[in-house]
């Protein structure tokens, strides 16, 4: 049949213009051979991060064996080398292209565990070492480290948009002069937290492992006793005096699971304290900047407490203008003690009564003047 | 404990002065007050003489003569009086006594009405009524006092009792008021305690108890005992509702100390007896009667040493100190009657003198009012608002300000 086979062609033609024309079906195509998946379903895109054009990879291996080259796409007078060329990790470029440069002001600017955003975490694991890596620790308040952030967010936008390109690279160069020390010591630090949280992690792991033996071995235990048991239990039976073998035998295998118990529970014990003690020492030690002095014991009352000098409470008293209140059940109903009121009218009455103000030898002058701790000024016409 | 327990309260701690002390403050805030007038009327000067070219010689809408008479040179008016402190401290009475008027068209407990006027006393103590005249701040402080005291009542409703008041007007000057009084807000009054005191007093005349010092107190009160001691506590009532508000003592007296004098201006022979029986030599404190000795011999004598030694240790009798405080305590308030007596005419001269200092632009034809309530320059306010605008909004964007 004629017809298919033109047909098929004519499609793949459309295909092709289709995919050139539109670039969003650019995956199917390579922009610089033009063959399609369709017909080459190994094809391979790569990108060289020095331009980001795609090719695929017979195009690469075409262009670039002899040695480095001019990219081939129109406009575009880069030389690019084969061995810089790489998959594209990202369908859009532009991601790709801005991963790149992340991951090299990260190894400048951006603190590795600093986590302000998620590509600098995607990308922390793979620097061992990075430079523009300040903390929070490292500014005085929350503003200049956001002002850093902010500034970190700009030469990243500068690099990707190609705003100032030689400017930026100048600054970048200038900070990584000027504090070359302390990127070292923050990449250790990094490096070595890094290092903490790995031991932290297999501790665990051991810790689980050892946990789960434990209960493994609990059980198997448990179920070859009560086999033990049963065994037994036949054995009194056949005896001739079976309730008295019986007996016998429970009371044993009772001693003995109350043994055993008792074994596991230490165990479990010494397997809790490991957890707690040595491993996590260093641990507990690594952020501590000095002895706390030991706490005061709080008191919640501050040195109040409830003795009454002056008088003393009663459950009752005698008192003519709270009659009504006493048998009115909608006050009553809503909770209403009469107790706490008599509470709190015969305290009042008498806290304060030994206090004696008017000394002005004792009050000082400091209390003549407290008029700057007010809110509210006198008001200043001028 | 009681003791202690009220010395860390604010009014003991920020609002209690000695006699002299409360005189010095009183002046302090006078002078500071009458300084701001000084600078307001020299202000104004400035700017009438400068109005007062010739090209600009628009009278004074001067309500008293049609005639246009040619403005008076600013330079020979003289600065006006201004009121000494005691004057002030006359203002400030009267327009309690005002304040009380208005707490009762609503009807409020009398802690409401106490609460306002003790917010009316602190506030002036402070700030002196030639920058805040009173009048403007009645309404404001009677509102706060509610809340304060948990008698709420909405601004509409506040407002729907008092002639051509408006919300607004009620809460202009709130936060200035509250933070006039150092946001301190509980006041201590000696009302509910004087309701406990008289409780007490009634159960143990009620009871038959073998106290001698009760036996005393009962002699001495004669027949009807308890009878005579309601109508004291009724008459009581009425001084700590008045008197005690418009004198001093709140700065001077501890609640109880103010309600056992009050008492004794209601019943003088009664708090005298009452005081020597709770707070004399041999008080009990207000304890039953010990009477382990004879029932209870062998066996809890550990308790009765102790109970000696506590005895031993006790502090001397108050009675001898409280007595002439609470004397003079009573005497304060009964020279607050006076200011009820004082005349209108009294008050209008204090007024028209207070009107003539925050007024300059009346009399000299420019300027500008002193003191809140008299319409403040807008002008002012709005050179004064934008900086901190500014500033806040760097010091809370989002992004923080610009960079460095």
């Amino acid at each position: 049949m004629p017809s298919l086979p033109a047909s098929t062609a004519a499609a793949i033609a459309r295909a092709r213009e289709n995919a050139i024309n539109r670039g969003g079906d650019a995956d199917e195509i390579c922009p610089v051979c033009k063959s399609s998946r369709y017909l080459n379903p190994n094809m391979r895109f790569l990108v060289n991060p020095e331009c980001y054009h795609k090719m695929c990879e017979s195009c690469v291996d075409r262009l670039f064996s002899q040695g480095p080259s001019q990219c081939p796409v129109v406009g575009c007078d880069k030389i690019l080398r084969k061995q810089r060329f790489r998959k594209q990790t990202f369908e859009d470029i532009q991601v790709e292209k801005e991963v790149d440069v992340r991951k090299r002001i990260a190894k400048t600017l951006v603190t590795p565990s600093g986590s302000s955003t998620c590509c600098e975490g995607a990308i922390a694991d793979g620097c061992a070492m990075d430079s523009f890596n300040k903390r929070q620790e490292d500014f005085p308040s929350l503003k200049e480290f956001n002002d850093y952030l902010e500034e970190v967010e700009t030469v990243t936008f500068n690099l990707l948009n190609s705003v100032d390109i030689n400017a930026t690279e100048a600054k970048i160069t200038a900070f990584e002069q000027s504090n070359k020390s302390s990127i070292l010591q923050n990449a250790a630090k990094a490096a070595q937290e890094q290092q903490f949280a790995l031991a932290q992690r297999e501790f665990e792991k051991e810790h689980h492992r050892r946990t789960r033996e434990l209960e493994n071995e609990i059980e198997a235990e448990e179920k070859r006793e009560k086999a033990e048991h049963k065994a037994n239990l036949l054995k009194a039976l056949e005896a001739e005096n079976p309730d008295a073998e019986v007996a016998k035998v429970n009371k044993l295998a009772r001693k003995k699971s109350s043994m055993r118990r008792e074994h596991q529970e230490r165990r479990a014990r010494e397997l809790e304290a490991a957890k707690n003690a040595p491993a996590f020492q260093f641990m507990a030690n690594l952020n501590r900047v000095a002895e706390e002095p030991p706490q005061e014991k709080y008191d919640p009352v501050d040195g109040f407490d409830e003795t009454t000098r002056y008088f003393m409470y009663r459950d009752r008293y005698e008192s003519p203008w709270l009659d009504d209140t006493r048998n009115n059940k909608t006050v009553l109903a809503g909770g209403y003690l009469l107790q706490q009121y008599y509470e709190r009218a015969v305290f009042e009455a008498f806290s304060g009564v030994g206090c004696f103000i008017e000394d002005p030898a004792a009050e000082g002058q400091d209390a003549a003047a407290p008029l700057n701790s007010f809110d509210t000024p006198m008001i200043d016409t001028i | 404990m009681e003791d202690q327990l009220y010395t860390t309260t604010t009014q003991c701690q920020t609002w209690s002065f000695g006699p002299s002390t409360l005189s010095t403050l009183r002046a302090t805030t006078n002078a500071a007050g009458v300084r701001s007038i000084k600078r307001g009327w020299k202000r104004a000067r400035v700017e009438a003489s400068a109005a007062n070219t010739p090209l600009a010689t628009t009278p004074i809408p001067s309500t008293a003569s049609n005639t246009p008479t040619p403005a008076p040179d600013p330079a020979s008016i003289p600065d006006p009086e201004t009121l000494t402190p005691s004057e002030e401290l006359t203002l400030v009475n009267y327009y309690m006594l005002r304040l009380m008027a208005m707490s009762d068209i609503f009807s409020f407990p009398s802690s409401v009405k106490a609460t306002a006027c003790v917010f009316l006393s602190r506030f002036h103590l402070h700030h002196s009524v030639h920058s805040y005249h009173p009048k403007h701040l009645l309404t404001t402080i009677l509102f706060l006092a509610t809340k304060t005291e948990n008698n709420y009542l909405s601004t509409a409703e506040f407002c729907k009792r008092i002639p051509k008041l408006t919300p607004e007007a009620v809460l202009k000057y709130e936060f200035k008021v509250a933070g006039g009084i150092g946001w301190d807000f509980e006041i201590r009054h000696p009302l509910r305690g004087a309701d406990g005191g008289i409780m007490e007093l009634l159960t143990a005349l009620g009871s038959n108890s073998a106290d001698p010092g009760l036996q005393v107190l009962k002699e001495k009160l004669g027949q009807n005992q308890s009878r005579r001691v309601t109508d004291a506590a009724g008459r009581m009532k009425g001084y700590l509702t008045k008197e005690a508000l418009v004198s001093d003592v709140y700065y001077h007296y501890t609640p109880p100390q103010i309600f056992l004098g009050a008492l004794w201006l209601a019943d003088k022979e009664l708090a005298e007896a009452y005081i020597e029986w709770r707070f004399g030599e041999n008080s009990l404190m207000g304890r039953p009667l010990k009477k382990k000795k004879k029932e209870k011999k062998g066996k809890e004598k550990n308790v009765e040493d102790e109970a000696a030694a506590a005895e031993a240790s006790k502090p001397p009798a108050l009675a001898p100190k409280l007595i002439p405080v609470v004397a003079a305590c009573a005497e304060m308030m009964l020279k607050a009657q006076e200011y009820e007596k004082i005349s209108v005419d009294v008050l209008k001269r204090i007024d028209k003198k207070l009107h003539r200092c925050q007024n300059p632009q009346k009399f000299l034809g420019a300027g500008s009012p002193i003191g809140i309530g008299n319409d403040a320059p807008a002008k002012k306010a709005a050179e004064e608002a934008p900086p901190p605008e500014k500033k806040r909004k760097t010091e809370e964007d989002l992004f923080g300000g610009a960079l460095r």
